[in-house]
């Protein structure tokens, strides 16, 4: 029984002393919630039904039947007004990317992005060939701006964390300022934690 | 042989002497180590930040920082690397620290029980509440120095949700105690009356919030968190018990340099211990306690007749100041006086009204073991009770090990600044050359610093932070 006693204690303090990794590969598309914040999960399922929300509209028949030709938009500011840290270009990036090649939109540069062009660009009438140089105001100009942000509202009492989350997405015409779509989703989370562990 | 502990408690002593052996030689330690901070704070002290941040990341290597004060390294780390400037790596582990907490805030039961017979140092240390809420304000100056405004106000935001919880955690730990009070069989009849936290609204995450908001053009919502930041000071006067600080977000010609000061370290835990001793050959009772010294000093000896050897050690920590010796900040744009900074926070003081909340429950576990532990200690000296001077050792070594094994649970980061002073001054546009005097109690400087070609633009958040944590 001493015997026992002495190892099962020295046991736990082994185990409570040291530590090992174990790396799995799993499909992308597998839920893993391990801490309850934002993640890959959440940013997919809100680009899954604002891509298919914002193309079943109005918005894009009708600027088609006006002009002819599939409506030019960008990516504007996505502000993250949670209380985690969210890159919000995860899924406006999937946003792009989907409605690209569904080959209903043309989509062009973010303002970032286009600031680094703009510099090659200029870079290019100093340094490059007659030939290859590339014109400087010969972009194309957006129609619509995607912006939008994602918001929490949290309610917290004896250990269950209930985390409300509100994306909301809003494509703007540049010219008149209207809004064209609204598209919002939301997603609630209830996170609980054990007060105890051995 | 001798034979320390009864037949009944011969399974109990085991436990104890093989948890004693494991905390010694395994991976806990029966008290607080802090001496490995005195290099680091040296060069916090002569503002060598970045000679700071590698003797933490020394101490790292040299394993002074265990596992399990894996908390208090993250911390520490975090704030030496961003007062050297190096703001991502100070956002890693600030990160790494406020998850540390967040995951520690889940009692381990094995630990709980081990602290039950030893003492809090051999739990894993999960952080005081003002550690935990400054890691979210400094990670947001950490993102307001790299321009991620969004980011800065994530941090703004999870500081206020904790400072809202803050109350409501401790009233969950209190309904906890008493329920399992309830189940006691012992009938003990302790009580835990929790403090209540009367600190729900920070006035320098209010300052930051209020800043970030007129930078981004929404005036209205700057105005209510000045609103607010007045409402810190009026509503919680034990906490902010100084002026009101004049701050400004807008100017409608020129534009605003916001200037914010980290000085002093904020408080340390220093042990306080009570030791009750009766001796029944000499007849004699005697008390020795911490004095303010932190000397331990007999407080009085009785000689009175006594039927048992009993020796209670009460060892708690408490909070001790350690106040800045900077009087007054001035600040100069070009060598051109602009004004002066005014606290906005006084770390000591949230400190302490955070901390006694908890405090109650440090008394209560610590008079519990106490207790528990002279009185097995009385019933292990019954036993090795003998004639002259070996049974007089035998007593004196169970005396010595239960005294040894009793020690105040003092970690805290040294790291923490005691201050934090602003001011907001109206200036034209451009490029200046910042210069802040830290003056003492006489007026004399005590520490100059330079911060070259600071660019101030209209209706921007133009922060320039200085650190002289003396």
């Amino acid at each position: 029984m001493k015997h026992l006693i002495i190892i099962l204690i020295l046991t736990l303090f082994i185990i409570g002393c040291g530590s090992s990794t174990k790396v799995y590969r799993i499909d992308e598309k597998t839920v893993t919630d391990l801490s309850g914040k934002w993640n890959d999960t959440d940013a997919r399922l809100v680009a899954e039904e604002m891509i298919s929300d914002c193309l079943s509209r109005p918005w894009l028949t009708a600027f088609n039947a006006k002009n002819g030709e599939k409506p030019v938009v960008t990516v504007g500011t996505i502000r993250n007004k949670t209380d985690e840290h969210i890159d919000t270009e995860t899924f406006s990036t999937d946003f792009e990317r989907e409605l690209i090649n569904a080959g209903m939109v043309r989509f062009v540069a973010r303002k970032t992005q286009r600031d680094e062009m703009r510099e090659e660009r200029f870079d290019q009438s100093e340094f490059a060939s007659k030939e290859t140089v590339k014109q400087l105001r010969a972009e194309t100009g957006a129609d619509y701006v995607l912006m939008g942000a994602i918001k929490t509202i949290i309610d917290q009492a004896e250990g269950i964390r209930v985390v409300f989350y509100q994306t909301d997405l809003e494509l703007i015409d540049v010219e008149s300022m209207e809004k064209v779509w609204i598209g919002t989703k939301k997603i609630k989370k209830e996170i609980s934690k054990d007060k105890t562990k051995w | 042989m001798v034979k320390f502990f009864p037949e009944k408690n011969k399974l109990l002593g085991l436990i104890f002497s093989v948890l004693i052996f494991g905390s010694i030689t395994g991976c806990s330690s029966l008290a607080t180590k802090t001496d490995f901070y005195r290099p680091i704070t040296k060069e916090l002290h002569q503002n060598n930040f970045y000679a700071a941040v590698e003797k933490i990341e020394k101490a790292k290597t040299d394993k002074k920082y265990s596992h399990k004060n894996r908390f208090l390294y993250y911390l520490d780390a975090g704030l030496a690397y961003h007062y050297a400037k190096l703001y991502d790596s100070s956002n890693i582990r600030l990160t790494s620290a406020e998850d540390a907490a967040d995951e520690l805030f889940t009692k381990s039961i094995s630990k709980a029980a081990t602290s039950l017979l030893l003492n809090d140092n051999v739990l894993e240390y999960a952080g005081e509440d003002y550690e935990i809420l400054y890691t979210n304000l400094i990670k947001a100056m950490n993102y307001l120095s790299l321009n991620m405004f969004d980011d800065a106000f994530v941090e703004i935001r999870r500081a206020n949700n904790k400072l809202n919880l803050l109350d409501q955690k401790y009233a969950d730990a209190a309904t906890r105690f008493q329920e399992m009070s309830a189940k006691d069989t012992a009938n003990v009849g302790l009580t835990y009356d929790y403090e209540k936290v009367n600190f729900n609204n920070d006035a320098f995450a209010r300052y930051l919030s209020m800043h970030i908001y007129a930078a981004d053009g929404l005036y209205d919502d700057a105005k209510i968190d000045l609103d607010w930041m007045h409402r810190a000071f009026k509503e919680q006067p034990h906490i902010y018990n100084f002026e009101i600080p004049e701050v400004n977000y807008y100017s409608q010609e020129k534009a605003i340099l916001s200037v914010v000061a980290l000085t002093g370290i904020a408080p340390h835990k220093d042990a306080f211990n009570l030791r009750i001793r009766t001796d029944k050959d000499l007849n004699l009772v005697q008390v020795l306690f911490t004095g303010e010294d932190g000397n331990e000093s007999e407080y009085a000896h009785f000689a009175l007749p006594v039927s048992s050897d009993y020796y209670f050690k009460f060892a708690v920590p408490k909070l001790v100041d350690k106040p800045s010796d900077v009087h007054k900040i001035k600040v100069f744009a070009n060598d051109e006086p602009i004004g002066k900074l005014s606290l906005i926070e006084d770390i000591s003081r949230v400190a302490h009204e955070t901390y006694n909340a908890k405090k109650s429950l440090i008394y209560i576990r610590s008079f519990s073991r106490a207790i528990y532990k002279g009185l097995v200690a009385n019933k292990m000296k019954k036993k090795a009770d003998s004639d002259g001077l070996v049974g007089w050792l035998k007593k004196a070594a169970i005396d010595v090990g239960m005294d040894a094994t009793e020690n105040a649970d003092l970690r805290s980061s040294f790291l923490l600044p005691g201050e934090i002073h602003v001011g907001d001054f109206e200036i034209n546009p451009g490029t200046y050359n910042i210069r802040v005097d830290y003056l003492d109690k006489n007026g004399a400087t005590i520490y100059s610093k330079y911060i070259d070609n600071v660019a101030v633009k209209k209706h921007d958040f133009n922060l320039a932070e200085t650190i002289y944590l003396n």
